[in-house]
């Protein structure tokens, strides 16, 4: 990078800066702590201070400019000044209807899919109820307690109706089917929905593939289907949306969840992507060209308190991801190549449950390094995360947050701003190299199943999880409020209430209603082409890949449940726990 | 003589995969002496009767939203009536002060709001419980 006169000159300024740091830490000034070793949550060293020499080594082109392979400083030439940063915070709770009320209030505080248009609809990204997830309906008995606590609760056609009431789903940002083993029933349900699922060319609509999730040393472990099932409905999944959707893209990357399990930048990065490429390798046996399948994948990344270290690991994301797709899989498609991180979201385990109002500053200095990393979307969390559903209050501090960081910052107006910095190159090179190293590990290990199915995968996130609680718990990783500077007055926070009896009670009603409205038998007869579907994913894959989710469009409109379909994938594939 | 090993199950519902702090709450137990038995349930009875089973002295369930109220009912009356008084239970998690005022009058030992105290504390609160 430097010539030999400009190394030389390097040298010469890295010795005067020791020199001078040596007189600094002989100082017996008692007004000066002593200088200790610092690392990131990686285990990377933090220098005291970072120059030239660090990055001697950095290929030229490994940097780039924004918008070229290996994208390290953005997918595109300028990002926010043409296309402003979108706002993904999820939220969802109790029934559809309560749900869309709270999406008006949002509206009308300004809530926006990109921040700052005021011309565009509200994004929608919808948090979902535990047995919606499973893939219960509301009246099953193992449903009981759960429903509408913790999300919203969806299992017809008719819920998502309500939940979208007054949104053109075509214009705005939708993540449908949330974190769920049942997204295949419910992404049908909203395909249906919007009864021309091509009109969706339009909208950029995200859909989640957490079939994935019992890969969820995301929060330790889930129960989900087995790993193989799981990767044949991923590809399901991206083939049927690659062919009928083209601007929808799908998270599959979720370094997110496994980051708050516990895991350290390094293992986000490299589980996620060695997740993707096990994903994207039986894409190619199923036939897809993996060029358009890698391009529909988008990664849903972790922001922490652990700033440098987060800006630059976000870089090393999309560097790594480039690389792997090009030399492991051999895309050549620039939008296989380059990884959107749509959206990156503030840890939920950065805020306490104590002093929650420090929350807001911590949310706003991990939404900060998403945007200097040059994230597509942000997920800003609301300050009463630890405590309850986001109430009014904390949700509009979300959305304010989100507007001052766009509005108020010169940031948006620069991509990029600290590319070149000493520091932020010099770590980014440092976590893709780690990155690498596990992911060879993965690979000797005997390829990604392997490696998740011997428990190995899952002992990492464990043990790192583990150590960061014992800190917190110790007192040795400070937060502010709950183990340092804690005192004794603690107001009483109004948290936001569980559904009520009355909200259960309709939700349950009305689902009973709709099975004893419809016709039973076309029901039944669409219910059957599901299990034939699913039975073909099992014995005759991958001839079979494709026909799933036809089968539960169709099961749908045939007024099939979201509960009817998620038992009939359990039934055939099996559910349970896989994590070795 | 030595003390007796205190039991204690662990469990969450199948349907909530927020596992990290009660995996890390049982090693904090272990690490402390205490004998382990971790699950997951699909429904709440399968508690209760694999407390039995295993004749533990404590039970100790963890909620991330998704049922607490209930299911705690549900446990404090199954061990009301199958007469397994003994058997003590303790709850932590995403919980308001008012619930916990109401899970105590049920009957629950002890129960942990967000924040409250360390972890590391816990096995002291389990034996001062157990006796």
């Amino acid at each position: 990078m430097f010539s030999e006169e400009q190394l030389k000159k390097a040298q010469e300024m890295e010795e005067r800066w020791k020199e001078n740091l040596d007189q600094m830490k002989a100082d017996p000034s008692p007004m000066l702590t002593p200088l200790k070793p610092a690392k990131g949550y990686s285990g990377i060293e933090l220098k005291p201070t970072y120059g030239p020499l660090d990055i001697k080594d950095i290929p030229l082109e490994d940097i780039g400019m924004p918008g070229e392979f290996p994208y390290t400083r953005g997918n595109r030439p300028v990002h926010y000044q043409m296309d402003p940063l979108m706002y993904s915070s999820g939220f969802g709770f109790n029934s559809p209807e309560e749900t869309a009320e709270r999406r008006n209030f949002l509206h009308s505080i300004g809530q926006r899919f990109h921040i700052g248009r005021d011309e565009e609809p509200p994004s929608h990204v919808c948090v979902i109820d535990l047995p919606t997830q499973y893939g219960l309906d509301p009246d099953d008995p193992l449903a009981q307690g759960k429903v509408g606590d913790c999300g919203t609760s969806i299992s017809t056609i008719e819920d998502l109706k309500l939940l979208y009431d007054g949104l053109d789903p075509e214009k705005t940002l939708i993540l449908a089917g949330g974190c769920s083993s049942n997204v295949i029933a419910l992404n049908s349900m909203f395909a249906h929905y919007v009864t021309d699922i091509r009109k969706l060319d339009l909208a950029k609509t995200i859909q989640v593939t957490i079939i994935m999730y019992h890969h969820g040393w995301g929060n330790r472990d889930h129960a989900s289907y087995p790993p193989k099932t799981a990767t044949k409905l991923s590809v399901e999944t991206i083939k049927f949306y690659t062919e009928n959707v083209p601007k929808c893209h799908i998270v599959m990357d979720h370094g997110y969840d496994v980051a708050e399990a516990g895991s350290t930048p390094v293992i986000e990065i490299a589980f996620s992507i060695a997740n993707c490429v096990a994903v994207l390798e039986e894409c190619a046996k199923a036939g897809m060209d993996v060029n358009k399948a890698a391009a529909k994948i988008v990664a849903h990344p972790h922001l922490n308190m652990n700033f440098l270290e987060t800006i630059a690991k976000l870089r090393a994301w999309r560097r790594v991801w480039a690389k792997t797709m090009k030399e492991k899989l051999g895309c050549t498609s620039p939008l296989a190549l380059r990884h959107d991180l749509h959206p990156g979201q503030c840890a939920g385990t950065a805020l306490p449950s104590l002093e929650i109002h420090n929350n807001i500053i911590r949310i706003t200095v991990m939404a900060l390094a998403g945007m200097l990393a040059d994230i597509e979307a942000v997920w800003v969390a609301s300050y009463d995360e630890a405590l309850c559903i986001p109430t009014e209050d904390a949700v509009k501090m979300a959305v304010r947050t989100g507007q001052i960081l766009v509005e108020e910052t010169d940031i948006p107006h620069v991509t990029d701003p600290l590319g070149g910095s000493y520091c932020i190159e010099a770590l980014t090179s440092r976590i893709e190299e780690e990155a690498y190293r596990t992911l060879k590990k993965i690979d000797d290990l005997g390829g990604y199943y392997k490696a998740w199915e011997s428990g190995w995968m899952r002992g990492e996130v464990e043990r790192a999880g583990n150590e960061r609680m014992i800190k917190i718990d110790r007192g040795e990783m400070v937060k502010v409020g709950l183990n340092k500077y804690k005192t004794e007055d603690v107001s009483p926070y109004q948290a936001f209430s569980r559904p009520s009896e009355e909200s259960v009670k309709r939700i349950i009603e009305r689902v009973q209603k709709y099975r004893a409205d419809r016709d039973q038998t076309k029901t039944d007869i669409a219910l059957a082409k599901v299990r034939e579907a699913c039975l073909r994913i099992e014995h005759n894959w991958p001839e079979s890949c494709g026909e799933l989710h036809q089968a539960c469009i169709e099961a749908a409109r045939a007024k099939a449940t979201a509960g009817e379909m998620g038992k009939i994938f359990r039934e055939v594939f099996g559910f349970g726990y896989y994590s070795g | 003589m030595a003390e007796k090993t205190i039991r204690i199950l662990l469990s969450k519902t199948t349907q909530d995969g927020h596992e990290s702090a009660l995996r890390y709450i049982a090693q904090t137990l272990r690490d402390a002496g205490m004998e382990v038995i971790y699950m997951r349930h699909e429904m709440i009875n399968e508690v209760v009767k694999t407390a039995q089973e295993e004749d533990v002295d404590v039970i100790g369930l963890q909620y991330y939203g998704g049922g607490m109220m209930y299911e705690v009912t549900s446990v404090m009356n199954m061990l009301k009536n199958g007469n397994m008084d003994d058997i003590k239970v303790v709850v932590g998690g995403t919980i308001t002060p008012a619930e916990k005022k109401a899970l105590l009058e049920m009957g629950v030992a002890e129960v942990w709001l967000p924040g409250q105290g360390r972890v590391l504390d816990i096995p002291d609160v389990i034996k001062g419980i157990v006796g």
